[in-house]
């Protein structure tokens, strides 16, 4: 029989991090965790060094594009924080990647947080064949208002308790304590996904499963 | 009345102060039980999942996907089922569907984990089902750039993406022939860690091309928004969306299993809210009653 190896270590290190769970700190969960620390920077230093040569320095040098020395000294400028006297340079660039990224950024935003969004509710229907996708546009469309009042505090302020809008004020509360509900449940479901794929390689890696 | 509301506070308290060592071991056998001995719980399609499914199949032969596969690693327990079932169905099944036409595929990464599931998920199949590299697909690696780079992409594809991953020139590769910007794309597909899929919403649902995406659990909420208002075509959430693909196109496999492992797993977790809870007030009930 065949003894895979990657599949043993892989196993050694999966055991090393639950480790901390299901027993206690330990060096032996410390140098898993070192060790997985450790290859991700190397991996993503690799990476970025790669990048940096084929997105600047080769057009640079091997294609003679003179323009390419901008982002190349902005990058260098980035590291002139780490010196009291000289920590203003770096200030430019990222203002400049900051002013760009924002620009971009809102001319999306527009579209996908606002203008869809509201389309998309106004135009909810009730009266569609599937009962259920009916409810789910009853519920979203109230939800949606809901929230809005819960938030509007200038309109709301001074309201006594027992009045109508105080009354679905409290709904509005219980609205958004669901929506939280609801991604605290993504979150669970995401964490004991993560789990389940390493229990799997553990089976696996001790012949309990094939893969 | 007063010794019983000590044993009744003292049971729960002894439950609160239980060894959290221990609720992680049996949550770790209720996760281990489904995948030596299946449970076969069923499945049902949930609607995203099979307009994710419907919406690939009625691409037409020879049109050219975006396949952005921005996750990594440590998506790979919610990510990786789905993704082979969608290769899959991608290089077999789809073909199959349409007397052995195929679609293109331009395959890139703005996360800089996305090389490692390319090469675990996406090259393998297409290595396996004889697709050729530069004429069926391209891959161009890691893109720098973030949400830039998506915007940009939209725009002017060539410029962004002027050689492979390879170094091989755009121009001799025959799956980038009249491809320049989001006017040559069908539709775009994100197997997604880290958001990405949100900026493709606003670069390019935004202009009217097709999106859709393979996802974490965590980023559900969010998108079942953006497929409500249909910006997304669809999508599959996690290995309980790739379950149900996997059923979809006929062949059960990891997703299904994990989904099982799932449904266990939260049991647990739902018997321990439950149990906190009623501990919670219990106690407040023993402390208000001492007043």
């Amino acid at each position: 029989m065949m003894v895979d190896y990657l599949a043993l270590w892989r196993a050694m290190l999966i055991i090393g991090v639950f480790s901390y769970a299901l027993w206690k700190e330990s060096p032996y969960f410390r140098f898993c965790e070192h060790a997985f620390l450790g290859s991700a920077l190397g991996y993503t230093l690799v990476i970025t060094i790669k990048t940096i040569n084929t997105t600047a320095v080769f057009p640079l040098v091997s294609e003679a594009k003179i323009i390419y020395v901008i982002p190349i000294i902005l990058g260098i400028v980035l590291f002139l924080r780490y010196s009291n006297s000289t920590k203003w340079i770096s200030r430019w660039p990222i203002a400049l990647i900051i002013g760009v990224g924002t620009a971009l950024g809102m001319r999306g935003v527009l579209y996908a947080y606002i203008i869809s969004q509201v389309k998309a509710t106004a135009t909810a229907s009730f009266m569609t064949d599937n009962a259920l996708t009916n409810f789910n546009n009853i519920i979203s469309v109230l939800t949606t208002i809901l929230v809005l009042l819960f938030f509007t505090f200038t309109v709301l302020k001074g309201e006594k308790e027992g009045s109508l809008m105080f009354q679905l004020r409290k709904i509005s509360r219980l609205m958004i304590m669901l929506t939280l509900g609801a991604f605290f449940g993504s979150i669970t479901m995401a964490r004991l996904t993560l789990i389940a794929g390493q229990i799997k390689e553990l089976l696996i890696a001790f012949g309990l499963l094939t893969s | 009345m007063e010794v019983r509301s000590k044993e009744s506070s003292g049971f729960w308290e002894k439950l609160e102060n239980i060894d959290h060592r221990i609720l992680y071991w049996i949550l770790i056998v209720a996760i281990a039980i489904p995948y030596l001995r299946p449970l076969g719980i069923p499945v049902p399609v949930t609607e995203p999942v099979q307009d994710f499914y419907n919406t690939l199949d009625a691409l037409p032969p020879g049109s050219t996907m975006i396949l952005e596969i921005s996750s990594g690693p440590s998506a790979y327990g919610e990510i990786g089922p789905s993704s082979e079932a969608v290769m899959e169905y991608l290089t077999k099944i789809y073909p199959e569907h349409h007397g052995g036409d195929r679609l293109r595929f331009v395959i890139l990464s703005v996360s800089e984990q996305g090389p490692l599931m390319y090469n675990a998920y996406a090259k393998p199949k297409f290595d396996e089902t004889g697709w050729q590299y530069g004429v069926d697909y391209a891959y161009f690696g890691f893109i720098s750039g973030l949400e830039t780079a998506v915007a940009r992409l939209a725009e002017d594809i060539p410029s962004l993406l002027p050689s492979d991953y390879l170094g091989n020139d755009i121009d001799d590769l025959k799956a980038m022939d009249g491809i320049h910007s989001y006017k040559d794309i069908a539709a775009v597909m994100v197997w997604d860690s880290m958001g990405a899929t949100e900026w493709y919403v606003k670069h390019w649902a935004s202009k009217g091309v097709k999106v859709g995406n393979v996802c974490v659990a965590v980023s559900l909420p969010a998108y079942t928004m953006y497929y409500k208002n249909k910006d997304m075509y669809g999508f599959i959430g996690s290995s309980r969306g790739g379950a149900e693909f996997e059923y979809l196109i006929g062949k059960p496999g990891d997703a299904v299993a994990t989904t099982d492992t799932l449904s266990l797993s939260h049991l647990w977790v739902i018997i321990l809210i439950i149990t906190g809870n009623i501990g919670l007030l219990v106690e407040k009930y023993f402390s208000h009653s001492k007043r």
